[in-house]
């Protein structure tokens, strides 16, 4: 598959990329959703990855800018910022994974996309 | 008219023994003259067991009189010395004087009371002695002693929502790598030596990732914990709590500006306290920033050095306050955020730290966000200041 993956943390983003790789998908990843937006018009992608609190726009927000361009975008909510603060849209996300993130649940979730 | 005399001398002897407060008299050297029936009662000492022997200071807890002494030092200009002199100065110079002190009874038990002396003087206008009237204060001290502790609470859960946060960010590093290498060794890929190393390397990162957060954490509950009070570097507080914070700042897209005074802005106070001040109001401008779509969400710390003042200014350009609640907000359980992790505490906290530290705290809307200002009294070492004059 060809992923587009999102997470401000570079941390983050550089261990999901390498385990995404590890399990043979192609993966662009940013720190940047205005970056991902760039990216998600110039290329071909099969899923979005995102993390929902970031800079400049939640992952909620960027779902809904890829929505309106790509309608069916398979988009997958990867955060753990869930505790207190406002919940996601639910109905914009394919899957909702809570961090930490479990490797075989998230095999599972890209097997059944 | 006899009668009428000896009525108002009986009332006023009542008055004087009633058993509700210690009235105790001395003479213009702080010696004990007379120790009425509520102080007996209170303080566990016949009168002749005092009278004509002790001082005030004698039955007050020491430490207490020193540190009168130096506040009162600082405060007067003036050198006062550690003993009668620090609880009378005022009343002697005909200041209105009401304040705290721990008298000790004789078993040795604590009695908090609030006194309040006066000067006696006789015709000529020369003081012959002091009166010291005193009241039972030691249920207040309990109720304050809680109400601390639900305000410490807030202040921990305010705290708590954000760390949660920053705790899980390495976690999921953790997780992600760690599985990922049991996954791929279960799948029969090779790993090369300097993968694993790297892989490695990245794990013992998020442990001392996680570990900063603990120390900070231990720092802060310790801290909370100790009633020391010290002269504290505004600039030095503001470290801690802005370190606790930054990682929430950035993630909720805020840019932090820091204008630091060069001189050292410093203050008499307890600086896990102070700490507070800069985190309630931190966490305060980010949740008020979340409702506003910008891009240049800002907050900006101010400390200045002027003259005997030293003030902190904490301001954002979030929303504006209301006008019609302005001067609601310092008010405890008053909020405007529903629903949140929020108790509607965090500025009355905030005020009431301010005001234990002799300081004074205002809040205005300007002209693009919210300010915060504060004003304390500034600290300058005793010594310094003699040298001075």
């Amino acid at each position: 598959m060809n992923v587009l993956l999102v997470d401000d943390d570079p941390e983050c983003l550089l261990a999901v990329q390498e385990e995404l790789e590890v399990m043979d998908h192609r993966c662009i990843a940013t720190n940047d959703p205005r970056v991902a937006l760039a990216q998600f018009a110039l290329h071909d992608f099969d899923l979005v990855i995102t993390d929902y609190r970031m800079p400049f726009m939640t992952g909620s927000e960027l779902a809904c800018k890829i929505r309106t361009k790509t309608p069916t975008a398979k988009i997958i909510l990867l955060s753990g910022y869930f505790v207190t603060d406002e919940s996601p849209n639910e109905s914009l996300f394919h899957a909702i994974i809570g961090k930490p993130v479990d490797i075989g649940e998230l095999k599972n979730i890209l097997e059944r996309l | 008219m006899a009668t009428m005399e000896n009525q108002a001398d009986a009332l006023q002897r009542a008055l004087f023994n009633s058993v509700n407060f210690s009235s105790i008299a001395t003479d213009a050297k702080g010696v004990i003259q007379i120790f009425n029936v509520g102080a007996e009662r209170m303080l566990g000492y016949a009168a002749v067991d005092v009278a004509g022997v002790l001082t005030p200071a004698d039955l007050s807890v020491p430490q207490e009189i020193i540190t009168r002494a130096t506040t009162l030092s600082a405060e007067m200009n003036t050198p006062i010395a550690a003993g009668f002199e620090a609880l009378v100065f005022k009343a002697a110079r005909g200041i209105e004087d009401i304040y705290e002190l721990t008298y000790i009874c004789k078993d040795g038990t604590r009695l908090p009371a609030i006194v309040s002396v006066t000067a006696l003087r006789d015709c000529q206008d020369a003081i012959i002695g002091y009166l010291l009237i005193g009241t039972d204060n030691s249920e207040r001290k309990k109720l304050q002693k809680k109400l601390d502790q639900v305000e410490r609470l807030a202040s921990l859960s305010t705290l708590v929502a954000g760390v949660a946060h920053e705790i899980n960010q390495p976690l999921q590093v953790l997780k992600v790598t760690a599985d990922g290498m049991v996954y791929s060794h279960e799948q029969g890929k090779a790993f090369e030596a300097d993968k694993v190393a790297e892989k490695c390397r990245r794990i013992s990162r998020q442990v001392d990732r996680i570990s900063n957060i603990v120390n900070r954490l231990r720092d802060f509950v310790a801290r909370s914990h100790s009633e020391r009070t010290g002269a504290v570097d505004l600039n030095d507080v503001r470290q801690n709590a802005v370190e606790l914070l930054r990682e929430r700042m950035k993630v909720h897209n805020i840019r932090l500006r820091e204008q630091l005074s060069a001189e050292r802005p410093t203050i008499w106070g307890n600086s896990a306290r102070l700490e507070e001040i800069f985190i309630n109001l931190l966490v305060n401008a980010i949740q008020a920033m979340d409702l506003i779509d910008a891009e240049n969400k800002e907050i900006v710390i101010t400390t200045t050095c002027q003259n005997e003042k030293v003030l902190l200014e904490i301001s954002n350009n979030g929303p504006a306050i209301p006008e019609d609640i302005v001067n609601t907000v310092f008010t405890p359980f008053f909020t405007t955020k529903i629903n949140q992790e929020n108790m509607g505490l965090g500025l009355s906290i905030v005020h009431s730290i301010v005001t234990d530290h002799r300081g004074k705290i205002s809040v205005a809307n300007q002209e693009a966000g919210v300010s915060v200002q504060m004003e304390f009294p500034r600290h300058i070492a005793l010594q310094k200041r003699r040298e001075a004059e």
